[in-house]
């Protein structure tokens, strides 16, 4: 279980939000309008950005209380996977992947079914900076899913896909985190097909609510 | 050794040292809020404004016999030319360094955390290779400039022959005691080295 009543004031990079919620095992999908603060709550979440008061409690921990980061984003045994570039350019899509594996445990299974789902077979060995938004996406969401322990916070997962490949990672994502029992936050400007989400949640000037 | 060969080596090891000294402070300052960054960024130039005679002064100073850090036995060593290039080249480097930091596409570095890695392993395998080429850049204009030390050099290591005499202050005394030859030999050598080193710097920049 996700709780949190966070305040951020508005900055350089982001606009203020004010967000309050629980959010339990399933997949929750989150709307709104665009610069509304959907991306910053998914930094937010992921102790990317600080925020000025309130707590983040993750299951039995607490990960932020006011401006204190309790637990820094590396032991928050997260996936995420943000909207706009993230991957290290110098490195391949198994870089990635080998990097987090150091400190995190690596599930064959998952691994190799990811990788298949998304189509990632032959484009493991290529450079992230030679990838097409579309690929790099994949290999970001392909990150996401296997880094993740527990909490899953993808930011447009499946814009830059094809439909048939986008059905298909929804339909990945939806399977990983019923099976693994994660709580997934999936940002999207509309309903994804394949995608049956437990909670909704609707970010709209700086207030998200519950929908 | 040649004052040619001596500069090089002072600049060299004067630049290792500075990297040391600048590549955590930039790191440490490029977190900062702008305010803060601006005021350390101010101070740490100083020594690229303030008149080399000026440095190498307070430089004696501390290093002299009265001073704080007289114990040191620094002043007109080898140790001291190496202190000259470091410091002026400091600011040079911690200004690229500060500047390809600040350049690092946050969420590069904030994904690979949230993906497990701790602070020193984003710094280490993400935020260092992404900022490689201005640090590079950084590094050969502070060789540059510390191959070119005169004034701190002068102040602290003076002119031993041999020991502390690089080219800059070797074309100096040459010229100063009428041995124009020498002077010419090692005017061209120095411009023949910084030209080198100029080409190398912008190869740098055109192969990333």
């Amino acid at each position: 279980m996700l709780q949190f009543d966070l305040t951020l004031k508005a900055a350089a990079g982001h606009s203020a939000l004010r967000a309050t919620a629980t959010i339990g095992q399933g997949t929750a999908l989150l709307t709104g309008p665009s610069g509304a603060g959907k991306s910053t709550l998914l930094a937010l979440l992921a102790g990317a950005i600080t925020p000025q008061s309130g707590t983040l409690r993750w299951r039995d921990q607490h990960w932020s209380d006011g401006p204190r980061l309790l637990v820094p984003s590396h032991l928050r045994g997260l996936g995420w996977q943000p909207q706009s570039a993230s991957l290290q350019p110098g490195w391949t899509a198994r870089d990635h992947l080998d990097a987090t594996y150091r400190f995190r445990p690596r599930r064959l299974d998952l691994e190799t079914r990811a990788i298949d789902r998304l189509d990632l077979g032959p484009l493991m060995a290529r450079r992230a900076g030679q990838l097409s938004a579309g690929e790099a996406q994949r290999v970001a969401l392909l990150r996401a899913l296997t880094a993740c322990q527990g909490l899953l916070l993808l930011d447009e997962p499946v814009t830059a896909l094809p439909p048939e490949l986008a059905r298909r990672a929804v339909e990945l994502i939806a399977s990983l985190t019923d099976e693994q029992g994660w709580t997934a936050i999936v940002v999207s400007h509309q309903p994804l097909e394949g995608l049956l989400p437990e909670t909704r949640l609707e970010i709209a000037d700086g207030l998200l609510r519950t929908a | 050794m040649t004052p040619l060969l001596l500069s090089l080596l002072f600049a060299c090891a004067g630049t290792l040292l500075t990297a040391l000294a600048a590549l955590p402070l930039a790191a440490w300052a490029s977190g900062l809020p702008a305010p803060r960054r601006a005021a350390i960024e101010s101070l740490l130039t100083l020594p690229l404004v303030v008149p080399p005679t000026a440095v190498g002064y307070l430089l004696l100073r501390l290093l002299g016999h009265d001073g704080p850090l007289g114990g040191l036995h620094l002043l007109f060593t080898p140790a001291a030319a190496v202190l000259a290039a470091a410091l002026a080249g400091f600011p040079l480097l911690f200004r690229a360094a500060l500047a390809a930091f600040e350049q690092t596409p946050p969420l590069i570095a904030s994904a690979a955390a949230a993906a497990g890695l701790p602070p020193r392993a984003v710094w280490l395998r993400v935020r260092l290779p992404l900022a490689a080429s201005g640090l590079t850049a950084g590094a050969a204009l502070a060789l540059a400039r510390g191959i070119g030390e005169f004034g701190i050099t002068m102040m602290i290591a003076g002119a031993i022959p041999g020991r502390t005499e690089t080219a800059s202050v070797a074309i100096y005394n040459a010229n100063a005691a009428g041995r124009t030859t020498d002077a010419d030999q090692l005017v061209f050598a120095v411009l023949l080295l910084s030209g080198l080193l100029l080409l190398m710097l912008s190869l740098l920049r055109r192969g990333r």
